[in-house]
């Protein structure tokens, strides 16, 4: 389910972003938190970052580890993600769609382009929040995270609403 | 991962199309709207591109995806059975069904959340007997090879390979997906340069559309 879980949560976070415009992508929400084209932005990078991990750790031999369950997956990125300062400046909309589309094919497509699903399963690496974790798994905190940041866009987009 | 099946269904509106009332080619579109409505939870439809000014043989070709085949197909046999059905011809049906290649899991564009682009262009191919009978350390190096080729194009050309065999005539069904129309043309065209083109066999119809929604698609030609 992998490719699928990443397919649905990408689809819905590109959804999130259709009609909004660029000074609502980039207003902060009334607690100060990161604007929706800050979040945006962040998993974009993310995204390219965990490609790249993955596809380094391929290079080298490593175990087998145990499935993780994507609540645990989604409890070390809520953490690590506490630790991540938002980029700064602003964001057009075109752009932010060129980003996720980037890392989404150029980084996520061609590591797919070079294993296969099964062989993702059976390769490990260390990573800080997670211990030692298969690259499937690794790879499964991409929609994860898309699926924790895409909540957090909608409560932001109702916050919009309330304070037009 | 999970396999589905494709379609590429491709039609061609008969002279009665243009002699029948307006209103009734109204009709008949929002017959069709409200068939894919429909099966909205169970077929995707990726796109509806207008082919007009590319290919002759067909105007509209639909592109869908479902778990479960007999969803494509019943959908695809109430628009037979529509209004609109009265008026097409169906020159060019193609099935496929996605699965990991042999060499990479290669996913389609559609199923990773790509977005549809503004152009299509679809064709299904066969390769030469010769080519599975190559060792496979040759194939893989041929497939290396024309990827890399294919590299140099993303993300502006999106590709979306799917399995064929038994299915129908070809072995392979694949689909571009691009804004720029000429980025396409410099993509398919150093791709003859790959050494897998030695085992080509057969690659037609070509089909290149216009991506549109879907009521949007059949009013071009209302």
């Amino acid at each position: 389910m992998l490719i699928e879980n990443l397919g649905r949560a990408r689809k819905a976070l590109l959804d999130s972003l259709d009609g909004l415009t660029d000074e609502q992508l980039n207003a902060r929400p009334p607690d100060g938190g990161p604007s929706i084209a800050q979040l945006a932005h962040h998993l974009q990078a993310s995204e390219r970052a965990t490609a790249a991990l993955v596809l380094d750790a391929l290079q080298s031999r490593s175990e087998r580890v145990e499935e993780q369950d994507p609540s645990l997956l989604a409890a070390g990125l809520q953490q690590s993600c506490g630790h991540d300062q938002p980029a700064s400046g602003t964001f057009s909309k075109a752009e932010l769609i060129r980003l996720l589309e980037e890392s989404r094919f150029r980084d996520l497509q061609a590591l797919f382009n070079e294993t296969h699903e099964r062989v993702l399963a059976e390769r490990s690496l260390e990573h800080p929040p997670f211990g030692r974790i298969s690259l499937k798994n690794l790879l499964d905190t991409i929609w994860i995270h898309d699926d924790l940041h895409g909540k957090q866009i909608a409560a932001i987009k109702q916050s919009l609403r309330t304070t037009a | 991962m999970q396999t589905q099946f494709t379609a590429q269904l491709a039609i061609k509106f008969t002279a009665k199309w243009q002699k029948a009332d307006k209103d009734d080619r109204a009709d008949a579109i929002r017959e069709v709207v409200e068939i894919f409505d429909k099966y909205a939870d169970r077929v995707g439809l990726r796109g509806t591109y207008v082919v007009q000014g590319f290919q002759a043989h067909t105007d509209i070709l639909f592109w869908m995806f479902a778990d479960h085949f007999n969803d494509i197909q019943d959908l695809q046999l109430e628009i037979r059975r529509s209004s609109l059905g009265r008026y097409i011809t169906t020159p060019h049906a193609f099935t496929g069904i996605t699965k990991p290649f042999e060499f990479s899991e290669h996913p389609t564009s559609f199923a990773i959340g790509m977005r549809p682009r503004e152009y299509l262009c679809f064709y299904p191919f066969i390769r030469k007997p010769e080519y599975y009978l190559l060792p496979k350390w040759e194939r893989k190096a041929l497939i290396g090879d024309h990827g890399d080729i294919g590299h140099e194009f993303t993300p502006d050309i999106l590709t979306n390979g799917v399995y064929g065999f038994g299915l129908g005539d070809y072995e392979w069904l694949l689909t571009f997906e691009t804004n720029d129309l000429s980025r396409l043309v410099d993509c398919v065209r150093k791709l003859r340069e790959s050494k897998s083109r030695l085992y080509m066999q057969d690659e037609h119809p070509f089909i290149v559309g216009r991506y549109f929604p879907l009521e949007d698609g059949l009013a071009q030609y209302a």
